[in-house]
């Protein structure tokens, strides 16, 4: 009897433990999507893709967890509770568009150098065009 | 394994899954703080496996006394593996093109044999494991993989232990892929998978992209078909070697001479199987195997007779049970972020390398659920904002 119900403990923790591990995962599945996406639009060499996604991984891990940390800092915050409180809030989101900003310059440029300045540019749109997909979908699914 | 050993590994288990678990809620009620970038590309990775194939009679052709002593044959072994980062070195050339990196990762493994004899005692026999990895990646074509695990073995039956030996396996490779289509592996290693100490050739030969339906031949590791069906199933057909040299206690007098407390005990079987992963997310990921065990060799060596010998031991027993059926389940943790992957083919070759060559000369493949199967569908039809946020902006709507 002991022995079914550690079992039976075990399989409840993995029940309720797996959804919590499974959250990030979709998110992952998009980016996969996204690659999927890129890889069709911008056609690139075997010797430009071994170059191009690593450093390209390494940009969108530098905006995502630029983003992430803005979102930790303020998503939790309901209301401004004084002018300094909002000020700051508004000075975080100016330094995360710079940072954005810096780390698109920095790495269009390490992009131009891998796969060329026409194959930047088709980069850029399918990410805008992936972006469209993707609202097009979260419009879908709210009913607009 | 005894009850209370049986019982004390589940609780450890337990304890492992419930640590796992509660890390995982802590995170959401922790106050904001502002988060560090991965260093690694791999995951720390847990590995439990448990392995069985039911007994069979021995062969008494050879009317041989240790046969008649021994009488049958079977086999149940769990094994516990692990493998962390410790530390990731990546740099790029002047203009970006090259993305070279070196990983050094911690390996263990706790490893619990009970081969099962009718005839004499129940026996647990335990190999432990710890050691180091290097895998250092020219971001070009090539990949070398060094790996050295020291071993104790050692036959923890309970009234019966047995003296303790100390072994070293280890694996010196070269992989080099001039397409994302094949991959080629040579090197060597120094291997005890086969029941005996032996050096060996390492020759790898893999057909097809590693994200995708592919043929891989990894001498001695293994041959497999691998099939993914999509990003969550996954599916192989495969050959591989199972077994090693252990230490066994004399407690049921095998071996009649020398008066020998412990004698060696060493077995090798060649599974042909599929397996099935499952793969819900890239924390988790669990798999079920089934197939024939056929090759079966089992021999028992002597402690003073081979106390002086360098090169494989000498039997002064061997037999080759017949084949049976097997069964092998298994549950892979994956624990903490990494850097971003996707496509990066040298990473995912490092992660196959690292996946195939486990610690502690199990055979035992925790697969690469961390590798994501390219999506081939357009789009996903259940997306929530909170999901894509880092892809889009308010002002994009």
């Amino acid at each position: 009897m002991k022995f079914s119900l550690k079992y039976i403990f075990v399989i409840l923790l993995l029940a309720f433990g797996l959804p919590v591990l499974a959250q990030p995962d979709k998110q992952d599945k998009v980016e996969a999507l996204k690659v999927s996406f890129i890889t069709q639009k911008v056609n690139l060499t075997t010797q430009e893709a071994q170059s191009f996604w690593p450093v390209y991984n390494e940009y969108t891990d530098k905006i995502k967890f630029a983003r992430r940390n803005f979102r930790r800092a303020y998503n939790d915050v309901p209301d401004f509770k004084t002018d300094a409180e909002a000020e700051s809030y508004l000075n975080a989101e100016l330094k995360l568009k710079q940072t954005e900003l810096d780390l698109h310059k920095e790495y269009f440029e390490k992009f131009k150098k891998i796969i060329g300045a026409k194959k930047t540019g088709l980069l850029r749109k399918a990410e805008e065009e992936f972006k469209k997909e993707i609202i097009k979908t979260i419009k879908g699914n709210s009913g607009d | 394994m005894n009850k209370q050993q049986i019982q004390h590994t589940h609780w450890m288990m337990l304890f492992v899954l419930m640590a796992f678990n509660f890390s995982c809620f802590s995170q959401s009620t922790k106050p904001a703080k502002k988060k560090k970038e991965p260093r690694h590309f791999f995951n720390t990775t847990g590995i439990m496996d448990y392995y069985n194939k039911p007994e069979v009679d021995l062969n008494l052709r050879d009317s041989n006394k240790v046969s008649k002593h021994l009488k049958s044959y079977g086999i149940t072994q769990t094994c516990l593996n692990f493998y962390a980062p410790v530390a990731t070195a990546n740099w790029y050339n002047k203009d970006s093109s090259v993305n070279s990196n070196f990983h050094l990762l911690l390996a263990g493994t706790a490893y619990y044999l009970q081969p099962k004899f009718k005839g004499i005692s129940q026996h647990t026999l335990a190999k432990y494991g710890f050691g180091l990895r290097m895998i250092y990646n020219t971001g070009k074509r090539s990949i070398f993989f060094v790996e050295s695990t020291p071993f104790i073995t050692q036959d923890i039956t309970k009234g019966a232990q047995s003296e303790a030996t100390y072994r070293m396996a280890g694996t010196l490779l070269w992989s080099y892929s001039p397409s994302k289509h094949f991959n080629l592996r040579l090197g060597a290693t120094k291997s005890f998978l086969y029941g005996n100490k032996f050096w060996l050739p390492f020759v790898g030969l893999r057909f097809g992209q590693i994200d995708k339906f592919n043929f891989s031949v990894q001498f001695p590791r293994n041959a497999s078909i691998n099939i993914p069906f999509n990003q969550v199933v996954r599916m192989s057909i495969y050959t591989k070697p199972q077994g090693g040299l252990f230490n066994f206690s004399n407690n049921d007098t095998i071996y009649k001479m020398n008066n020998d407390k412990t004698i060696h005990f060493g077995r090798y079987e060649l599974l042909t199987g599929a397996r099935l992963d499952v793969v819900p997310t890239k924390w988790f990921n669990f798999y079920v195997a089934t197939g024939f065990s056929t090759r079966n060799y089992i021999a028992f060596y002597s402690n003073t007779h081979n106390k002086n010998n360098k090169n494989a031991l000498g039997e002064f027993y061997s037999n080759n049970p017949r084949g049976t059926i097997f069964l092998n389940l298994g549950l892979v943790f994956r624990i903490g972020r990494t850097k971003s992957y996707l496509n990066n083919q040298n990473i995912y070759e490092a992660i196959d390398i690292n996946g195939t060559i486990d610690p502690g000369e199990n055979n035992v493949n925790p697969g690469n659920g961390n590798i994501v199967i390219p999506n081939k569908r357009k789009g996903s039809n259940s997306l929530k904002p909170t999901e894509v946020q880092d892809l889009i902006d308010i002002y994009d709507f």
